[in-house]
């Protein structure tokens, strides 16, 4: 009897606090990520090798930035759950959404001033335990180029 | 074509479901298929165990064998003497393996079997019964589990179920009966679980007799009935000495 609450505890308090707390820091998350990106919609960023805005290009320079998330103890368990019997693993969706939308944001508040970014991409690196037993949490890291154009258009 | 800036209006990357309605689906079917894999084993161990050859039996019981202490250097005479009471219940109960006794000092009033046919006695029983009618109850008991092959089926189901497999045998009706045949009556049967009941109310926390076994009155008021109704009589009881 015990042993059964041990157990109970051992797995469900840290189950329970990250249930809440990766909710709460999630919703917080998403409000910020929503507001952010209406702020910014004004810079076009997109992952092809020409400008969607036709212009004289000035300047161009080379931009990145990154982000590092970690699941909460409950996405981790659901994912493992999730593992046993295969399919999609909608715990970790909004995490990864979260964090790519992040690290295009905070590629576009680097270079504040540019007026467009073209050539976007997102490389992915999951960071494992030392004895690579399980990932620890994964960075996404975006970088692409940002125009300066010398006449441009009007916002 | 002209590029117009837009904010999504549904991120069709992310599910919309609720988070827990996944995880508590699939927690609950793994828990289900583990209940269920564990309750068709446990029902195979049964068959298995019910349909052992006394020789298969013989070689299992050699194979998992406890690997008991050394004993004490000169061999405690307590011992040899539940020994000559257990080898004497022999013919009246249907074990074709070993019976070992094992006396081991503890106040605690218990015995219990262990794979290998050894019987541990703990000392504190021989404190508990007055009369050789009375411990042999007891001792009967522990046989039962031996011939019933508990022990083979504890190691099938975990020690955790064992309990739930003891119940099986927590039908005394039939150790009254041993004593009937040993005695030629039934003297001293409910003498154990009356003691305990009068030294620890109507329960003993952490006996085995408790944890895996009947209440002590319902117990004592089964073994009644069934011996009234089997035309049991009582009779007197043998004292019991402890030896020397």
């Amino acid at each position: 009897m015990e042993q059964l609450l041990f157990l109970v505890l051992f797995w469900g308090v840290p189950i329970v606090v990250g249930y809440v707390c990766g909710r709460i820091g999630e919703k917080r998350h998403y409000r910020s990520i929503q507001a952010r990106e209406k702020a910014w919609l004004h810079l076009p960023t997109t992952a092809g090798r020409f400008p969607v805005t036709a212009g004289q290009v000035a300047r161009s320079e080379l931009v990145s930035a990154g982000t590092v998330v970690s699941a909460d103890f409950f996405k981790r368990v659901a994912a493992s759950l999730r593992t046993v019997i295969g399919g999609p693993v909608k715990s970790h969706e909004s995490l990864l959404d979260r964090a790519k939308r992040e690290a295009v944001l905070r590629l576009k508040e680097r270079c504040a001033g540019a007026h467009e970014i073209v050539n976007l991409r997102l490389e992915t690196t999951p960071l494992f335990k030392a004895d690579s037993s399980g990932v620890v949490a994964v960075e996404i890291f975006a970088y692409g180029t940002a125009l300066y154009f010398a006449d441009p258009p009007p916002a | 074509m002209k590029y117009t800036p837009s904010l999504p209006e549904h991120n069709d990357n992310v599910t919309q479901e609720h988070p827990l309605k996944d995880f508590l689906l699939i927690l609950g079917a793994l828990a289900a298929l583990a209940l269920l894999v564990f309750f068709l084993l446990g029902l195979l161990i049964d068959a298995v165990v019910d349909r052992m050859e006394p020789g298969a039996e013989a070689a299992l019981t050699r194979i998992v064998a406890a690997n008991m202490p050394a004993g004490p250097a000169r061999p405690d005479p307590r011992q040899a003497q539940l020994q000559a009471l257990v080898d004497s219940l022999r013919p009246c109960i249907a074990l074709a393996g070993p019976a070992q006794v094992r006396l081991t000092d503890s106040t605690t009033p218990n015995a219990m079997v262990v794979p290998g046919g050894t019987m541990v006695v703990f000392s504190g029983l021989l404190q508990h019964v007055k009369s050789e009618n009375g411990l042999a109850f007891v001792l009967a008991h522990e046989l039962a589990h031996l011939a019933h092959r508990d022990h083979l089926r504890a190691l099938g189901r975990g020690i955790v179920l064992y309990g739930l497999a003891a119940l099986v045998t927590g039908d005394n009706s039939a150790l009254a009966g041993v004593l009937h045949c040993r005695y030629g009556h039934v003297g001293g049967a409910t003498e154990f679980f009356t003691a305990l009941r009068g030294k620890h109310g109507s329960g003993f926390p952490g006996s085995h007799y408790v944890a895996s076994h009947p209440a002590m009155d319902a117990r004592i008021a089964a073994l009644h009935a069934a011996m009234v109704s089997n035309g049991m009589q009582q009779g007197p009881v043998r004292a019991f000495a402890v030896a020397q």
